[in-house]
């Protein structure tokens, strides 16, 4: 290194790896509300509708379709047969015992002479139906029929055998709601699609399947609903996984770290849920997931700031009490990042900006403390973190033993002991209680890592050092990408509209459109007027 | 990493990184120096200031039009050639500099007031110029970012103090309504356009502009903003402090927010103001950095600017040392703002009508 | 390069330490005072917050103990170098309350430049109160005893927000400051005395032949008739001209300087009804701010019209007829044009200056303020003219109340 590099310093020029989206589009002003197409139907020629169906439930994208080709026997004939169903969807023991066994060879053991012989004898299945409609069949494929497509009878059939694991599954251990659904993602990857799967019931929701690692091919999917998501975005998450080159991959954690842009930053860049409902969402408001198998967090990606910083709860409350905890939580947020470097800072700063009988207080009980503020907040948040690192692994019957010995070490014995000044274990609860009101557990933990730089910052510069601190996360969190997409947009950079939606939670029924910044094929999401029956429309 | 100062940004952007740039005069120093002149009229000066430089910038947009993507560094070496452009470019990015570094030594002025009277330059610089120098170094998307942040918070402690001010507000201290007479009102707004600094900041930033229009509307949106913030700021303080006194105090913000009676919730306001100061200038020197860079790219042929950027933070800082005392540096900016207006008219103009005299070709050569 | 940079910064951080302060390292100033001191130096007086000390019991009983130093000192500043020999602590003054002035002081030095020292200094806030002290300012802060509040700053914080509420106010030390300034050439500091029960009693015998009522009750603060040991009181106005204290206002023309700033905060008087020797409760109210119209042609005109509106709260018999209410109405009209008059009256001639601040009302008839200067507000106002009208509205019983201000 010489001299010269450190004032005429060249950053290397043209990194060509970088993603990064294109501007947002005009929005699509059309607006079509039905997106299983009704119209096509099925023409009758086996082969013809084959290749239709394939291409309808996406024979080559979907990584859950399976289709069996076989054949039955008809009036002495072997007729070809073409079963298609959506794994996960359905109960498998079901289709082989009560649809593939009895077309198989049941046709083959009993004599049948006619097609009608097919849905009558044949398919002891409750609820069948015909049809020649491609929009019927493809909505009851991913609501768990099995289609059948028989040559020579002109007409598809829809065999009902929905057998996907619904409610007891398992319900979510970190997004816990009171007014969602109670259902999450399993370590089983076709369980969990076909979760989504059966959230979405769209034929234009798309699971791609790949398998990651030389050594254990693990699966992975990338799901998006094809109508709706940017297909550079996909292309681009197709691109990075496929590109990975691995032995092993064991969870969507593990993944998320291959993929993310920035490793240092502290910000998580992708946001990981357990709920289906959150990842469908996310999916039709054009953002992709991708699950991984053997770990029950889907990843969703791009995400910002802002959507970190919702609940899994946030779309199930009303636009009011969403806009008041929203509040609360960022206000959690910034307590339990800010709040003991800004303690340190007021008392060896800025003691001035108290008021005079509680900065008496504060003296009074800092009169027999020891140490400087600096060590006192610094030993508290120490012990503070070992007692939540223990907690998060000691076995159940110690719990109360560690959480005893906590409250004492933390509260009573340390004020007691003249350790630390009572003010201060109020100043440390409030940022610890706040890094747990944070929704995302990643950011709950940059707060509780960056804290301990803020805490330094303020010893040494005060709100001057508080603030070059926060400045520079700013700018760093600020030129952070999910995906080419910057980790504060709406806001840095303004993007078309977002401002006003992000500072305040609109109400249901004026969340017309999709973000622009995920670049979605379809801008609106809701008619002008999506309640109907207010006969003048918005207010 | 650095994937996002390639890309374009629109006008309420733009036009918000503007904001914070001027702010930071406009806010910091200008009241002090307006109301020394004008008395207690200083807001009408400050209201017709900012009307009077929406011509100017008309007029200088209207002859840039052609040159938008291009920068007025390069456009410099262009209509004028290498040498002459060059050289004029280095000038400029100097300039920037020294005003820069005054604009810092106010800041650490400031600091000592009110943080702690130790406060050393190095102290502050530490706190000011390491952000300048990091936020400069990611880009001018980071910039543009930090600016759009830092934006709700000068405007809520603008808002703030004005509130908060509400019971000292008195009419009678407007009067009377000319201040020291119509003559220096006249001379410190139309004849003292130190807008113009920041249309030179905005033209030579200019390629990062989607184009023409949003080019204008940028500079508009912006001029109108800080008119508005900076004409309620010096009508706050004309309204709270009258006449004779009002002359007295170096940092009008700082008084009035000291003179802020909060109850017994805070005793003072004014280490909270740290917060929104500090943020306005971080980001006003990261852009002025940001511009140096472009103009003594433009100057060297160099393919990326960055490499110019520690040093011009140095420079930076060892102009800020070069006051022996805060009235110094007062003085020293208030012959900028005074008179280097004229350098810029002269230069801008020169530049934009040589290069139409010469039919500079308008698209940047890749 | 980058481990490098993390080095250098690591380096000048460590510099930034030096100058941080435990909040419990430093002794909090409460008041300052300051007094006449021999050879021409100045008595300053700090009295320091007293924390209670210990966590739990913080903020329970009640500390009669004050920490007071007194030096003498050339200066504001150099008596912090010598307190700063006393005291084990850092000295704060960011947490100062008030800064009290000795009546010697004031009226034989002065106090603009004390109060310029203080303006300037980072350490004293512009809101910070000030005022003049009749006694020594250590016999003052000595006499302050907090009864109804559990430390010292709080009962001073209390006491002079009663005179503080206004904008306009005379307690805060920028709006003295300001005025002292300005072109008015006057200007009122809130008085505070330490009652002393033989004084008191002289007082009250000034009035030898009857009970007097409200209009005649003029006491300053060491006045007031205070039944038991001495107590520090907050009553009347010193009066600065130019630089000097001049003189004094006692309690009804602080009630009247309070009516003229729509700052009235207690409005019970208890008047003598004429020709009779029976007394009339009245609760008196301000909704409307006072017209102070100023008409500066060659002879300087300033009318002033306060109306206020109020209700019996008690009459113990006095009036017998309708026209001994209205003769009544009448006479408090009167009795408070009279007292206004008295009072502008007091500041021309007496004071000679425009203590109370008119002129800011004149400025509005000027363009620039060169035409102010020239115009000599000072010389001017020596030979003004008044035109005071009050009206007293008071409401009868039975009568539905109405705001004369607002139909």
């Amino acid at each position: 290194m010489k001299i010269r590099d450190i004032f005429l310093y060249s950053p290397p020029v043209g990194e060509d790896e970088d993603f990064l989206l294109d501007e947002p589009g005009r929005p699509d002003p059309d607006y079509e509300p039905q997106m299983n197409e009704g119209g096509e139907e099925l023409s009758g020629n086996y082969k013809k509708d084959k290749a239709v169906l394939d291409k309808a439930l996406g024979k080559d994208l979907n990584g859950d379709l399976k289709i069996r080709e076989f054949t039955l026997r008809l009036s002495g004939r072997n007729v070809r047969c073409c079963a298609y169903f959506f794994d996960g969807l359905v109960d498998k023991a079901g289709v082989n015992d009560f649809i593939l066994r009895p077309l198989m060879l049941g046709s083959r053991s009993t004599e049948i002479s006619s097609y009608s012989d097919i849905m009558n004898v044949l398919l002891v299945q409750s609820e069948v139906k015909e049809t020649n409609t491609l929009g019927t069949l493809t909505f009851d494929a991913n609501f768990g029929s099995v289609i059948l497509l028989v040559e020579g009878l002109g007409k598809a059939i829809a065999v009902d055998a929905k057998g996907w694991k619904h409610r007891g599954v398992e319900s979510p251990e970190v997004e816990k709601v009171i007014r969602g659904p109670n259902d999450a993602f399993s370590e089983q990857i076709r369980e969990s699609t076909a979760l989504i799967r059966h959230l979405v019931r769209n034929k234009s929701l798309i699971s791609r399947e790949f398998s990651v690692g030389a050594i254990s091919q693990t699966p992975v999917a990338l799901m998006y609903v094809q109508n709706v998501a940017g297909a550079q975005l996909v292309r681009e998450v197709e691109r990075r996984i496929t590109s990975l080159n691995i032995d092993y991959l064991f969870s969507s954690a593990e993944l998320e770290q291959y993929l993310e842009e920035s490793s240092l930053i502290t910000l998580p860049q992708f946001m990981a849920t357990e709920r289906p409902d959150r990842a469908a969402r996310a999916l039709l408001l054009g953002r992709v997931v991708v699950l991984v198998d053997g770990s029950p967090f889907a990843i969703v990606m791009p995400t910002t700031v802002f959507e970190l910083n919702e609940s899994a709860e946030d779309h199930y409350l009303r636009a009011p009490y969403v806009n008041m905890i929203r509040v609360i939580r960022t206000m959690a947020f910034v307590c339990s990042l800010l709040l003991p470097g800004i303690y340190v800072a007021v008392v060896n700063f800025h003691g001035e900006i108290l008021p005079t009988d509680m900065l008496i207080s504060i003296v009074a009980a800092r009169d027999k403390v020891p140490f400087p503020t600096i060590v006192e907040i610094i030993i508290m948040e120490l012990s503070l973190e070992i007692i939540r690192e223990a907690g998060a692994r000691v076995p159940t019957p110690s719990g109360t033993t560690l959480s005893i010995v906590g409250a004492l070490i933390l509260g009573q014995a340390a004020v007691s002991a003249g350790i630390v000044s009572p003010i201060l274990i109020i100043i440390v609860s409030i940022a610890a209680i706040g890094s747990f009101a944070t929704p995302n557990y990643y950011l709950g933990i940059s707060a509780r890592m960056l804290r301990f730089v803020y805490i330094f910052l303020g010893a040494v510069g005060g709100f001057l050092g508080i603030t070059a601190g926060a400045f520079v996360n700013g700018v760093l969190w600020a030129g952070t990408y999910s995906l080419g997409v910057p980790m504060f947009v709406p806001v840095a950079p303004i993007t078309h509209g977002g401002v006003p939606k992000t500072l305040v939670y609109p109400r249901i029924w004026k969340q017309d459109f999709r973000d622009d910044y995920v670049n979605p094929r379809r801008r609106r999401k809701q008619g002008i007027f999506s309640r109907g029956w207010k006969r003048d429309g918005r207010e | 990493m650095t994937g996002g100062s390639d890309r374009k940004i629109g006008a309420a952007s733009l036009s918000i990184l503007f904001f914070n740039l001027t702010l930071a005069k406009y806010l910091l120093v200008l009241p002090y120096f307006m109301v020394g002149a004008t008395g207690s009229a200083a807001w009408i000066a400050i209201l017709l200031k900012g009307l009077a430089s929406v011509p100017l910038f008309l007029a200088a947009a209207a002859l840039y039009r052609p040159y938008v993507g291009l920068g007025l560094g390069e456009l410099t070496r262009r209509a004028l050639g290498r040498p002459v452009g060059g050289a004029l470019d280095v000038l400029v990015a100097g300039v920037m500099a020294v005003r820069g570094g005054m604009l810092f030594r106010i800041l650490t002025e400031a600091m000592q007031t009110l943080e702690t009277e130790n406060a050393t330059m190095e102290y502050v610089a530490l706190f000011v110029l390491i952000p300048v120098l990091i936020c400069a170094l990611r880009g001018f998307g980071a910039n543009v970012n930090a600016s759009i942040l830092i934006l709700p918070f000068t405007v809520l402690s603008v808002a703030m103090i004005s509130l908060a001010l509400i019971p000292h507000y008195s009419l009678s201290n407007l009067m009377p309504l000319l201040g020291l007479g119509a003559g220096p009102i006249i001379i410190h707004s139309f004849f003292r356009l130190s807008g113009t600094f920041e249309v030179l900041y905005l033209l030579t930033l200019s390629p990062k502009a989607k184009d023409y229009k949003t080019f204008k509307r940028a500079g508009l949106i912006g001029i109108g903003a800080v008119t508005a913030v900076s004409f309620v700021f010096a009508l706050v303080y004309c309204l709270a402090v009258p006449y004779p006194a009002s002359r007295n105090f170096f940092f009008p913000l700082y008084q009035l927010t000291r003179m802020i009676k909060a109850g017994s919730f805070l005793q003072r306001m004014e280490p909270t103001v740290i917060f929104v100061w500090t943020g306005v200038i971080i980001c006003g020197l990261s852009t002025s950095v940001i511009a140096g860079s472009c103009l003594l790219r433009a100057a060297s042929g160099a393919e990326d600017g960055r490499g110019f950027m520690p040093m011009l933070v140095l420079i930076l800082f060892l102009v800020g040392t070069l006051p022996a005392s805060e009235l110094d540096t007062y003085d020293v900016y208030r012959v900028l703002l005074n008179w280097s207006h004229y350098f810029y008219i002269i230069f801008l103009f020169a530049v934009l009508i040589a290069a139409r005299l010469r039919k500079t070709e308008g698209r940047p050569a890749a | 390069m980058r481990k490098l940079a993390i080095c250098l910064a690591a380096a000048l951080m460590l510099g930034g330490c030096s100058h941080m302060t435990e909040v419990n390292d430093k002794a909090y100033v409460i008041a300052v005072g300051l007094d006449e001191g021999d050879n021409g130096l100045l008595k300053v007086t700090y009295l320091f917050a007293y924390p209670s000390g210990g966590g739990e019991e913080a903020g329970g009983e009640k500390i009669d103990e004050k920490d007071m130093v007194t030096v003498e000192a050339p200066s504001l500043y150099s008596a912090m170098r010598l307190v700063d020999t006393f005291k084990s602590k850092r000295i704060d003054t960011n947490h100062t309350k008030l800064v009290a002035f000795s009546q010697d002081l004031a009226e034989k030095r002065g106090i603009f430049s004390y109060m310029a020292d203080l303006v300037n200094t980072r350490g004293f806030r512009p809101s910070i109160y000030v005022c003049v002290s009749q006694q020594a300012p250590d016999r003052l802060f000595r006499s302050m005893e907090p009864k109804q509040d559990v430390y010292i700053e709080k009962f001073i914080e209390h006491l002079f927000s009663k005179v503080a509420d206004s904008g306009t106010s005379r307690a805060y030390l920028y709006n003295n400051y300001f005025s002292a300034i300005a072109d008015e050439g006057g200007y009122i500091l809130p008085l505070v005395g330490v009652t002393d029960s033989d004084r008191a009693k002289t007082a009250a015998e000034g009035y030898p032949y009857r009970r007097p009522d409200d209009f005649a009750l003029n006491y300053t603060a060491e006045d007031v008739p205070l039944i038991g040991d001495g107590s520090a009181a907050l009553c009347g106005y010193a009066v600065f001209v130019g630089n000097k204290m001049t003189g004094t206002m006692g309690l009804m023309e602080q009630s009247i300087v309070e009516i003229l700033e729509k700052n009235m905060f207690v409005g019970q008087f208890c008047v003598l009804v004429p020709g009779t020797n029976k007394y009339a409760n009245v609760d008196l109210r301000q909704n409307k701010r006072p017209e102070v119209t100023v008409k500066t042609g060659e002879a300087l005109e300033i009318s002033v019209s306060i109306e206020l509106q109020g209700e019996y709260t008690g009459i113990d018999g006095a009036f017998r007829s309708r026209e001994d209410y209205e003769g009544f109405v009448d006479y408090l009209n009167r009795a408070f044009s009279q007292k206004t008059r008295e009072l502008l009256e007091r500041t021309r001639t007496e004071f000679g200056a425009d203590v109370l601040g008119l002129g800011d009302k004149a400025k509005i008839n000027f363009l620039t303020y060169g035409d102010w200067a020239d115009y000599n507000w000072k010389e001017r106002f020596r030979n003004a003219v008044f035109n005071v009208s009050v009206s007293v509205n008071m409401s009868d019983f039975g009568e539905l109340r109405f705001s004369p201000g607002k139909h």
